[in-house]
Order: C-alpha cells, then sequence, then structure tokens
C-alpha cells in the first residue's frame, strides 16, 4: 500500500484514506447549542458509526466533518491538516468525502450512470475513464441493466443502490452516511447494510455512520460513538459499549429489557455489589463509576442476563415474576415478565414457550445487570463539598 | 473486485483532487469567488432591493408627509395628503380595490387548489398541460383579457348581435363581477405556483387518516385544508397583492363602469394636470399599509412552512381513477377555465382588430386595413430594436435576481431580512409602476444625487433599472414555487461528491428550474416588451418604445397605425415565445426534458 | 498554520471586495457605453446641445423632423399623453431635464408659470398673431399659444340623430335624458377646460355646479375612457368633448357632424420654455418657436396628424385652417382667465368625481 502513496487517485483501486480528528467542535443554532465540545478520532480507513437518538446532534456532526456547515469553535483535521476552524473552512467539495443521503438526494435529471459519474469528475478528466469506473460501480451494485434509467423509474432498494454506488466510486477518503436505512423496510434494510458494510470495506474508504437503531450501529460499527445532547458519551467497540456501558443513557439507549431502583447492602468484589430490590437481592455489576460510598442505584437489565427456570426459589441473583406476554418468534419465543414489585422485564427470550400468568423464577447473570449511581447521591454529595468549599 | 484501470500519469496541479497535494494558492484563489459569492451575496441582492425598490418607493411614499423634499408643496410635514386619500372618490376607490382584491384572491386560490388536485390527482391526459397553460395566462395581460371581453360582451359586438349576451350578463362581466373575474384569472397562476408544491408535500396519507378514521369528504377537507394553510395564505396575499397593483383591468373595465379603484385613483392623481403626487403617495401609503397588515397576519397565521419536495428520492404519487362522471365533471371544469381565461379574451381582441375603428361591428365594416398597415408602417423598427434589446436584458437580469431573492424567501430560516423581503416584494407588487416610476424620478433627478456622481435620469440605464423594479417581484414570486420544491441535499449532493458551488448549482440544480426559468425569462420579456407607465416616465427624450410608439400613433389618431403596432407587437412576444419555448425543446439534454415532463 | 489561514483569508476577501467593485464598475461601464452611443449616434450630426421637446400633440413628430431638417439643431421627441408629460415636468421640477413643452391647455402652464418654472417674455418673431391669438397671449408671455380648438363641442351621428341639440340649455331637454355624455375631467385632462369655460360663463363655480347638477339629474353619462368611443359605439347619442377628436372622427364616417355650442371654450395649444434651461438650451428652444410660427412650421404643424390635432384653428396670420375646420366667425370662442381656473382644477374635478361621476 505505502507504495502507492503519493500517486493519485488514477489507479482507482483503493482509497487515500485519511485519519480524521475532531477536536473541541462547538455549533450551535440561534443561541441554542447543538453541540457542545466534541472531541473524536476515526481512524484511516475505520467504519465508526455516531449513535444517538433524534436531535441529539448527529446530523450537525455529520454536515459539519463534511462541511456543509461551518464549524463555531474547535478544529476538524484530517491527517493533521486543519480543514475547518472558526476562522477557516474547506468548502465540501475540496475534502475529498462523498455521503449517502437520508433521501437519496439522486439528481433527478440525470440517468444512474451521469448520477455516479459525477462523483468522479473531481479526479478524472477522462470521460470514458469515468463511464467505465461508473458502470463497473453500478454493476456491483446490482444496476448495470439499468444504466440509462432515471432516478424515478428506479424502486426504494434500486434508488438507495444507486447513491451507495455513488458514493463508493471515488473512493473518497471517508463516505458519510446520513441514516441511508431509516426509511427502507426491514427486509432491504438488512440486505442493504449488508452491501454497505461489504463495500465500503471493500473499496477502503473510512465511513462516518449516523443512525439512531443500536443494531445498525453494532452491526456496521468498528466503533461506535454515542452522542447525546450535543457531547459525546462514550466512544469504543460495539462489544465493549454493550458490556460496560459509560451511563444509564448509554445502556438504555442499547437495549435494556428492564429497570428498577434499589439500594447498596454490600460489595462481593470491587466489581460485584448486592443491591436489595423490591423483587429481592441481585447481584450486579458495578457500572458508571460507581462508588463505595454509593448507596442508592440503578439496576438496568439487558435482555440477554435473564434465563427464565421452573419455580425453584432460593439462590443470589434468582428472582420470582410471572409471564404477562410471550411472542412466537421463530427460533424461539419472547416474554414479557412482570417481577415482584412490578417491575416489568421485556424481551426475554427462551426456547420454550412459558404461558401468560404462568409463575417463573428468573435467573439474572451478574455480568449483563448494571448498577449505576443514581445521579441524585453524587449530585448531592458534589454540592455539598462544594457548599463545605465556600463555607 | 473492482477490475484495474490502467495505470496512466495524472497531473497533481491541478488541485482537484486532494487537499494535502493542491497547491496551497490555488486553493486560496478557487476558493475565494466562492467566498465572494457567498460573502457578497446577500449584502449584493440588498443593494438591488435598495436600488431597485426601496428607494424610490420610500422617496415617493416620503412625499405624503413632506411635499418640499422634492418640491412639489410648500409643506416639510403636512398630513393633508392623508385627509385627500381618505375622502371621497379616493375612499371609495380604496373600498372598491380592498372588495375586488380579496374576492380575487378567494376565487383564484379554490379555482388553482382545484386545479392543483386536477394535475396532481386526476388520471386525466389534459392535466399535463394545465402548468403550460396557466403560464400562457400569466403572460397574457390583464389589459388584454379585459380589452378582448369587453369586445366579446359589448353592446353591438356580434355577440350581442347574435343574442348570445343579454342585458344582465353584460352589466355582470362590464362591472365588478367581470374585473373580479379577469383578476382572478390572472391570480390563478400564482395562487398555483404558491399551492401545488404544497398539495405535492402533502400527498394522500392525511386524507387517507381522515377518511379511514371515518371522515367524511368535506369533513377530510376540513381537517386538511389547515395544513395547506400557509401555501393557501402566501397564495391569497399574492394574489390579493397583484390585484391591488393591477391597471390593465382598472383602465379598461372598471374605467368603463364607473368603478373607481386605488390604481386609477393613483394614476390621475399623478397624470391629472395639477399633479397631486402627495396624495397618489397617501393613497400608495394606504396599500402599503393594507399589505403590512396582511403579511403581518399570514404571519401570524402561518409560523411554520417548509414544503421541500421535488426531493432526491421520486416519490410515486398515487393517482385517482376518475370516474366516467368525474372525468366529464373535470373537463367541463378545465375547458372551461381555459376559455374563460384565455380563449374568449383572445378572440375578442382578435376580432376587435378587424373591424374598422368607431363603427359597430357588421359584416360591411370587416377590414383587413390593420393588417394592410402593417406593411406600409415605417418607422417602427427602431422601437422594436430598442424593445427587443430592452426586454432581453431586463428578463435575464430578472431572473438571475428573481432566483436570488427565491432562494432567500424558500430559505428554512427567513429571519427578520427575509420577512422584509417579502413585504418589499409584496408591496411594489401592489403599488402601480407609476408610482415606482415617479419614484426613479425624485431619487434620481435630485441635484443631491446628481452632485454625488450618480446622474442616470433621462439614460437607457435607469430606464432598464424601472423594468427591472416592476417585474422583479412577480418574477421572484413566481419562482419561489419551483425553487421551494428543490430539496437541498441535491446541491448538498453535489458539493460533497466534489463540485464547486456554481458547478454544484449549474449542474445539480439549475437543469431541474430550467423550465420554469424559461417561463419566467419569458414573462418578463413580454411585460417589458410592451410596459407603458415605465417607458413614458423613464425612456430618454427621443427614444421611443414600443409602447409609446403605439401611444404616439394613437395620439396621431392613427388607429389603424396603432392597431397594426399593437399586433406586431403581439406577433413579436409570440414569435419569441415559440422560439424560446422550441430551442428549449430542441436543445435542452435529455435529463432536463424528462425532469421538465414529469414535473407538474 | 493558523497564521497562514489567516493571511489567506484576508488575502481572499480583500480581493473580493475588488472583484466586487471591478464588476460593478464593468457593467456601469457597460450600460453607460451603450447609452452613450445611442445619444452620440443622433447627435453627431451639428449643434452640440439638441432639443429635448415634451410634447403631447399629434403634429410633434413631424414638427420636430421638419425643425431639425430646417435648422441642424438635433430635436429628440418625447412623444406621451397630456398627463404624463405634464407629470414628467413637474416630478423634475428640482432638475428639469426638459427644453421645450408643448400640450393642449393653458390652465396647467398658468399654474407652471405661478411655481416659476417658466421662461417668461418671450413671443416669437417669425409670424404674426391674429385676433384669436392675441385674446390667448398671457401677460408675462411666460408660453406660446400655436393653435386653438374648442372644447365641450356636441359630436353626434347624424345617422341616428336628427335633431341635435345646440346649447347647453337644450341638453336639460327630456328627449336627451341619459342620452349625452363627457369624459371624466380627473382622468382626460382636455375636459377640464369644458368645465372652466361653462362655469365661467354661467357666472362662477356655485352657479356652474349647480348647472352640472342639473346635467346629471338628467342623465349626465361620465365616461372613464372616452366618450366619442361610447358615442360611437352606440353607448350614448351626443358626446360632450374636443371639437378635433369630432373632425377626425367625421373623416372615417361622414355621418358624424359637430355642434359648436355657445359657449364654446377655448382649448389653445401651448408652447413653453423651461426657465431653468440653459443658455444653449433657451436658444434652441426659442429657435424652435421661430420655427414653428414660420410657414414652414405651420406647414408641418397642419400636415402631422390629419385625423386629429391638425384641425386647428390657426393663430399665425397667413395660415389657413385645415378645410374640415368650421369658419372660425362660426364660432362662439369663450375665453377665461387660465390663471384663476388653473389653479381651481383640482377643487372642481374632486367635486366632479364625488358629485357627477
Amino acid at each position: 500500500m505505502l507504495v502507492f502513496i503519493g500517486f493519485n487517485k488514477s489507479h482507482w483501486g483503493f482509497a487515500l484514506t485519511k485519519r480524521v480528528e475532531v477536536a473541541a467542535v462547538t455549533k450551535s443554532y440561534g443561541g441554542s447549542a447543538v453541540l457542545k465540545g466534541i472531541d473524536l478520532t476515526i481512524e484511516a480507513g475505520e467504519f465508526a458509526v455516531l449513535l444517538g437518538p433524534s436531535g441529539s446532534g448527529k446530523s450537525t456532526l455529520l454536515r459539519l466533518v463534511g462541511g456543509l456547515e461551518k464549524i463555531d469553535s474547535g478544529e476538524i483535521r484530517f491527517d493533521g491538516k486543519v480543514i475547518a476552524s472558526s476562522k477557516t473552512h474547506t468548502p465540501p467539495d475540496r475534502r475529498d468525502l462523498s455521503m449517502v443521503f437520508q433521501d437519496f438526494a439522486l439528481w433527478p435529471h440525470m440517468n444512474a450512470l451521469e448520477n455516479v459519474s459525477f462523483a468522479l469528475e473531481r479526479y478524472e478528466k477522462d470521460a470514458k475513464v469515468r463511464r467505465r469506473l461508473s458502470a463497473e460501480m453500478l454493476e456491483r451494485v446490482g444496476l448495470s441493466s439499468k444504466a440509462d434509467r432515471f432516478p424515478s423509474n428506479l424502486s426504494g432498494g434500486e434508488q438507495q443502490r444507486l447513491s451507495l454506488a455513488r458514493a463508493l466510486v471515488a473512493r473518497p477518503s471517508l463516505i458519510l452516511f446520513d441514516e441511508p436505512l431509516s426509511s427502507l423496510d426491514a427486509d432491504l434494510k438488512e440486505r442493504l447494510r449488508i452491501e454497505i458494510s461489504e463495500l465500503t470495506r471493500e473499496v477502503g474508504s473510512g465511513a462516518l455512520y449516523i443512525t439512531h437503531d443500536q443494531s445498525e450501529a453494532f452491526a456496521l460499527a468498528d466503533r461506535v460513538a454515542l452522542l447525546n445532547d450535543g457531547q459525546l458519551i462514550q466512544v469504543d467497540a460495539p462489544e465493549v459499549i454493550y458490556r460496560n456501558p459509560a451511563t444509564p443513557f448509554v445502556a438504555h439507549f442499547t437495549g435494556v429489557a428492564g429497570e428498577m431502583d434499589g439500594e447498596i447492602v454490600g460489595w462481593r468484589d470491587d466489581q460485584s455489589v448486592m443491591v436489595a430490590t423490591k423483587a429481592g437481592t441481585i447481584l450486579a455489576k458495578g457500572c458508571g463509576g460507581l462508588e463505595k460510598r454509593s448507596k442508592q442505584v440503578r439496576l438496568m437489565l439487558r435482555g440477554s442476563a435473564a434465563r427464565i427456570n421452573k419455580s425453584t426459589s432460593g439462590a443470589d441473583g434468582v428472582v420470582s415474576g410471572r409471564v404477562v406476554d410471550v411472542a412466537f418468534r421463530g427460533r424461539g419465543y419472547d416474554h414479557v415478565i412482570e417481577l415482584i414489585g412490578g417491575t416489568r422485564l421485556v424481551g426475554i427470550f427462551a426456547h420454550d414457550r412459558w404461558d401468560r400468568d404462568d409463575q417463573v423464577q428468573i435467573t439474572l447473570s451478574a455480568d449483563q445487570t448494571l448498577a449505576f449511581p443514581i445521579d441524585k447521591d453524587i449530585i448531592d454529595l458534589d454540592s455539598l463539598a462544594v457548599d463545605g468549599a465556600v463555607a | 473486485m473492482l477490475s484495474s484501470p490502467p495505470v496512466q500519469s495524472r497531473k497533481v496541479e491541478d488541485g482537484e483532487g486532494d487537499l494535502d497535494r493542491a497547491n496551497p494558492i490555488q486553493v486560496a484563489s478557487r476558493g475565494l469567488l466562492e467566498t465572494a459569492s457567498l460573502r457578497l451575496g446577500r449584502p449584493l441582492l440588498w443593494v438591488v432591493l435598495a436600488v431597485v425598490s426601496v428607494i424610490p418607493t420610500i422617496a415617493f411614499l416620503l412625499l405624503a408627509f413632506s411635499p418640499r423634499i422634492f418640491a412639489q408643496g410648500n409643506s416639510w410635514f403636512t398630513l393633508s395628503a392623508f385627509g385627500r386619500a381618505l375622502s371621497g372618490n379616493e375612499l371609495i376607490g380604496m373600498r372598491n380595490s380592498l372588495g375586488i382584491s380579496t374576492a380575487a384572491a378567494f376565487f383564484a386560490v379554490v379555482i388553482s387548489s382545484i386545479l392543483a388536485l386536477i394535475v396532481q390527482r386526476a388520471n386525466l391526459r389534459e392535466s399535463r398541460l394545465i402548468p403550460g397553460l396557466l403560464w400562457v395566462v400569466l403572460l397574457v395581460p390583464t389589459y388584454v383579457t379585459s380589452v378582448g371581453w369587453n369586445e366579446v360582451v359589448a353592446p353591438g359586438s356580434i355577440f350581442s348581435q347574435l343574442g348570445l349576451v343579454n342585458g344582465a350578463v353584460r352589466n355582470l362581466l362590464l362591472g365588478t363581477g367581470g374585473i373580479v373575474m379577469i383578476l382572478t384569472f390572472t391570480g390563478v397562476p400564482f395562487a398555483y405556483f404558491a399551492i401545488s408544491p404544497a398539495i405535492r408535500g402533502l400527498g394522500r396519507r392525511f386524507e387517507e387518516a381522515s377518511r379511514i378514521h371515518g371522515g367524511s369528504i368535506p369533513r377530510t377537507i376540513r381537517i386538511v385544508t389547515p395544513i395547506l394553510l400557509p401555501a393557501i395564505f402566501a397564495g391569497a396575499t399574492i394574489v390579493f397583492a397583484e390585484s391591488l397593483g393591477d391597471f390593465g383591468v382598472a383602465s379598461t373595465i372598471a374605467a368603463n363602469a364607473n368603478i373607481p379603484v386605488a390604481t386609477t385613483n393613483i394614476m390621475s392623481a399623478i397624470a391629472t394636470f395639477p399633479t397631486d403626487f402627495p396624495m397618489a403617495a397617501g393613497t400608495s401609503w394606504l396599500l402599503v399599509l393594507t399589505l403590512g397588515i396582511v403579511l403581518s397576519l399570514q404571519n401570524r397565521l402561518t409560523r411554520s412552512r417548509s414544503y421541500g419536495v421535488l426531493s432526491g428520492r421520486t416519490s410515486f404519487s398515487p393517482v385517482y381513477n376518475l370516474s366516467l362522471r368525474g372525468k366529464v365533471a373535470v373537463r367541463i371544469f378545465l375547458y372551461a377555465f381555459a376559455l374563460a381565461a384565455l380563449g374568449v379574451p383572445i378572440f375578442g381582441a382578435l376580432i376587435s382588430t378587424l373591424f374598422k375603428p368607431y363603427q359597430s361591428p357588421s359584416l360591411s365594416s370587416l377590414t383587413l386595413s390593420a393588417y394592410t398597415t402593417l406593411f406600409k408602417t415605417q418607422s417602427i423598427g427602431g422601437p422594436i430594436v430598442t424593445s427587443l434589446t430592452m426586454a432581453t436584458i431586463t428578463a435575464t437580469i430578472t431572473i438571475v435576481l428573481g432566483i436570488a431573492i427565491a432562494k432567500v424567501l424558500t430559505s428554512p430560516r427567513p429571519g427578520l431580512s427575509g420577512k422584509l423581503t417579502d413585504l418589499i416584494l409584496v408591496t411594489s407588487v401592489a403599488l402601480p409602476g407609476l408610482v415606482l416610476a415617479a419614484g426613479f424620478i425624485f431619487v434620481f433627478n435630485l441635484p443631491l444625487t446628481i452632485s454625488m456622481g450618480i446622474n442616470i435620469y433621462g439614460t437607457m440605464i435607469l430606464l432598464g433599472i424601472g423594468y427591472v423594479a416592476i417585474s422583479l417581484p412577480s418574477n421572484a414570486k413566481v419562482m419561489v414555487g419551483p425553487i421551494s420544491q428543490l430539496d437541498g441535499s441535491l446541491m448538498r449532493a453535489g458539493r460533497i461528491h466534489g463540485a464547486s458551488m456554481q458547478k454544484a448549482f449549474r449542474r445539480c440544480v439549475l437543469p431541474l428550474l430550467a423550465k420554469s426559468i424559461v417561463w419566467a425569462w419569458l414573462l418578463t420579456f413580454a411585460s417589458t416588451f410592451g410596459e407603458l407607465p415605465t417607458s413614458q416616465m423613464l425612456a430618454p427624450t427621443g427614444v421611443r418604445t414600443m409602447a409609446t410608439a403605439i401611444l404616439s400613433s394613437f395620439q396621431v389618431s392613427n388607429i389603424s397605425a396603432a392597431t397594426a403596432f399593437s399586433i406586431i407587437q403581439m406577433a413579436i412576444v409570440l414569435g419569441v415565445i415559440l422560439l424560446v419555448q422550441g430551442g428549449f425543446k430542441y436543445l435542452a439534454p435529455k435529463g432536463w426534458q424528462a425532469i421538465a415532463v414529469r414535473r407538474k | 498554520m493558523l497564521r497562514a489561514n489567516r493571511k489567506i483569508n484576508l488575502k481572499s476577501r480583500s480581493t473580493t471586495t475588488s472583484i466586487g467593485v471591478a464588476a460593478a464598475t464593468v457593467l456601469l461601464a457597460a450600460c453607460g457605453s451603450a447609452s452613450a452611443s445611442t445619444t452620440s449616434s443622433s447627435s453627431s450630426s451639428s449643434s452640440s446641445t439638441p432639443l429635448y421637446l415634451w410634447s403631447s400633440e399629434g403634429y410633434d413628430s413631424s414638427t420636430c423632423t421638419a425643425f431639425q431638417k430646417a435648422t441642424g439643431i438635433v430635436c429628440k421627441l418625447s412623444d406621451n399623453s397630456t398627463g404624463p408629460t405634464l407629470a414628467k415636468i413637474q416630478a423634475t421640477k428640482n432638475n428639469p431635464t426638459w427644453g421645450v413643452a408643448w400640450t393642449d391647455g393653458n390652465a396647467a402652464y398658468a399654474e407652471l408659470d405661478q411655481q416659476g418654472m417658466l421662461l417668461k417674455n418671450f413671443q416669437p418673431n417669425t409670424g404674426t398673431l391674429n385676433a384669436l391669438g392675441q385674446k390667448l397671449v398671457p401677460a408675462d408671455h411666460s408660453y406660446i399659444i400655436t393653435g386653438v380648438t374648442t372644447t365641450g363641442a356636441f359630436v353626434y351621428n347624424s345617422a341616428k340623430v336628427s335633431n341635435p341639440p345646440t346649447s347647453w340649455q337644450d341638453l336639460l331637454q327630456p328627449q336627451w335624458k341619459g342620452k349625452f355624455g363627457m369624459n371624466n375631467p380627473s382622468i382626460d385632462g382636455p375636459s377640464y377646460p369644458i368645465l372652466a369655460g361653462l362655469f365661467d360663463s354661467l357666472g362662477g363655480v356655485s352657479q356652474g355646479e349647480a348647472f352640472m347638477s342639473q346635467l346629471k339629474a338628467n342623465g349626465l353619462y361620465v365616461s372613464q375612457n372616452s366618450a366619442m368611443d361610447d358615442m360611437t359605439a352606440g353607448k350614448i347619442e351626443i358626446a360632450i368633448g374636443q371639437n378635433t377628436s369630432g373632425i377626425g372622427r367625421a373623416q372615417s364616417n361622414p355621418n358624424i357632424k359637430i355642434i359648436y355650442p355657445n359657449p364654446s371654450p377655448a382649448l389653445p395649444s401651448v408652447l413653453a420654455i423651461d426657465g431653468k434651461a440653459s443658455a444653449a438650451e433657451i436658444k434652441d428652444a426659442k429657435a424652435f418657436a421661430n420655427f414653428i410660427y414660420s410657414p414652414a412650421g405651420q406647414k408641418a404643424m397642419l400636415a402631422g396628424d390629419p385625423t386629429g390635432d391638425s384641425q386647428f384653428f390657426p393663430v399665425v396670420n397667413g395660415t389657413v385652417a385645415e378645410k374640415q375646420v368650421p369658419p372660425e366667425s362660426s364660432i362662439n370662442f369663450y375665453f377665461y382667465d387660465p390663471y384663476k381656473w388653473g389653479s381651481l382644477e383640482s377643487s372642481i374635478n374632486t367635486w366632479f368625481s364625488t358629485n357627477i361621476a
């Protein structure tokens, strides 16, 4: 690979990827801060997914990296070179990017081939080469028979494939994905997700992909960045995020079966903590900076934490409950269980069917039962300390 | 796997590909134009708007308070002009104008909503032709429509002689009814361009939701209409303003029927000696205030408005299969509209050229003298060339400015400047061209202005600015519809995929606007080519335009020459329309055509 | 790094402005040269200052051409209706750009004279005024009479009307109820002199208004457009208006006849010179007035608009009217003080619009 650096894209075999650094970037609209100091690094060729609820600022961050908007402060660097700061702004067409838009943004007056070929114009002067490369890319996404069709004559899935082809054809250093699957139906969504994952890696470009769907994020990402309310909460590999969420928000957003509050009654080791709840005493993993002095905790249970047993009471980490609902899922059944004390756990999987109103025992694996300090306690402690200092 | 293209050495120096390796100086210089257009775009637009609209209008309006500023009276400050503007004939005229314009706005909104529904929902071959029809309606001046209708229903017309028109119909059509009708027709295209994108953006989901949950058709209409309110109000406001400022119907049917309206009152205050500019300014103030109220009402009632619809994802809009009876009804509506808005008046205007003037039409008075005069007429060449040149230049400048302003107006965050622009535009629509022209004289013929080195009164430059000023508001308004349909992501997609601002606009957005641009260009061309008041007030002494040439042959009482000139004028406009539209059809790329056909 | 960036940006900004300025300059220069070429192409003949003639007379174009041919002074004509011509003169009061104004009606010029806008004390010396003309010359010679028409003539179609009214009082008879009309003076300039002359002859404003109210009671039709057209179209039988347009219509339809009632208010064609013009412009303007009074100018006036304005009563001795014009002696001309009635125009028009129209 190194051999080719210093040449340019006329080789067309690979992408010249870059390390993208977002440093202390802020952005506000009309006085309300949308991004409050974002630090994020995307390694060259990495597939990064920005996950967050709507309004978290992920679209804005994407648009800032794309150069569609100017940043207020901070810097964005490509391979160390500043391309955006409060004083400079490299226009989008000079950032060596491409993008798959949520609404596809295909130019309705250009046919499929022309749409794809457009993205090559900045690199390739020879129209014949452009045409050939575009045709190859169309073939790669399965649209070679539809090269001369206009977007309006393509189905929704075909339009999204065309949009993907346009983004990939130039093998840019970074491809931006703006919730490209959000408007597709489930089946198509899954197939296209695989194509995006496969083709992007094949081409070698880096990717910044935004979505609000955690399963999409986990499936695609080398690394997931969780964004909430204009701040990055956690940036890690999907597995780390799932197992060790930094905050209740991260846990919640990446999928929990149920939550309940409780009080610490003891520590088993540095990680495991005994928590008394209405449902009984539960062994959990301390998360989110749980300290020895913490008392009140919130338990968040991953769906995979719970296993349903016949009524065999007694042991630690086993609680009783009643089946409220059951749903057939093909490979097995998803259950909704109401624990003693009223907490409901949803999406508890079992190969066998438990009927409604069955009394069951739930074994909770401590590994996936996450105990977070309740914010109030920590805030109280902090404010006390501040008060004391002032006095 | 992707096959590897042949290795060829590509020059690095073009600075297009990789950021790192691009020559920094070239990066800076190429970014320059973009920075320039970004940084200077808005302010430049403001300067242009200030010169062509705001300053002359304000200068004219100042006269109402302070006639002495421009040496039109003795007082530096007085309110007497408002006293005059709010009494007697002036007050009646203002009342009539408000009533007529409100009615026209209402009917135009209703008709254009129906047309938009037909275009988007009905499986009717004819519906493809509606947008074109509306552009043609827009291209025919209200003056011609009025004269045409007048010719058809006047006592002694062949229709009257054939017994097709009776007294009641005549009184209705040559009175308030006819005024409202013609203003409605001219208003329909404006309302259509405002409402149609919204109806398209609405889709059918809301009405389907209503029907499914038990809403009857009338109830569904009641439920869905509020969603369309922003567009409906925008459409109604522009029709209201156009009707307030109309001079074509006012000077014909309204004048003949003795119905004073604000525009004719302003006209007579200015063009009857002793000239009363302050009172004309007072009446203008009332028009401006009325529109200010209407616009703020519109703003209050419609907080949010965003109907981006012609997006990168092309949706399939479902079409109703009309029953046979439905088809017949829709067709009757369409043909009746086309006939009343275009067919009848154009036929009337044409037959008016076939009869000897000042004689009741009969077979013996049938004459082709107007047409034979065409070939004997000399000295028309100069005015034709002048007006052709001016109309071409004006239309071209106006369309560029119009698009820029429409862009500001469709901005998702219009802000104060957007609202102000809207107010300025709508206000200039409602003020007669004469007011603006007189404003230009006051501003550009001040000793102060001239001592500043701006001495353009009596030059073709000021005439051109005057033409741009009167056509810009309508032009910008008709471009708002098409531009609001363009989803911003198409432009963004162009930028992201390596196109500069200019290139992205040219390649990714402009083609989608091409059809509308061509029509809007023609609209300005046609109105400028025959524009009278601005030519009268601002043309340099010694320069004759088409309109002043026609007028002076009327003054020489050479009616058939005047008619002949009018025919030449219409023929030239028609010729240019055919030429430009034909050129577009044969020269524009296939993709442009495709989009032009599909876009409704 | 940062500093370099800032430098580039500063540079770009200043270049940007200069580009904008340059573009504007080029644009203006282009427009300027375009307009310059149009003026230079026509003014390249002989005299340095062209004559700027703002006129609403039917024969202005032919006299303008004849004048240029005769004197070599370039004549630039702005040919508009009376209203806009006078409106432009009024609007440019601060900085007049006209040299000679030439329209029908002396009341407006009396008003302009009172605003101090006209050149006083000049009378052409190339011809002498006849008795009719002398009656209309203002004391301060601030404007020049070039011809006379009458207004308030009764124009009718003899094929339809066999026994037309011959006096203003006749119009009050029941047989004409609703069958006669005139233009609205607040829209049509030459209609005000009908009121001015009639009111003056009746003894004043209140008497005149009383008479108009009587006419209205007998169905006076007020046309906002053209009473003559309404008459030819059959809406009314008698159109009260300017005699020249009646004569013009009579040429294409011999059945059109004209009655000159007593009084027939005189409506002179008036030529005036801009009082603020430069010496050179005034010289040209005087040359034009002198040309008009000369036989050649009179000939051009008589030929310029045969179906309208050329049918005037001459005011220069030696000029013979067109044959369609009746003998001057058969007309009961009525002359009124334009200075008095000019200042009343606005209030009388308003009264008319409110109470009669």
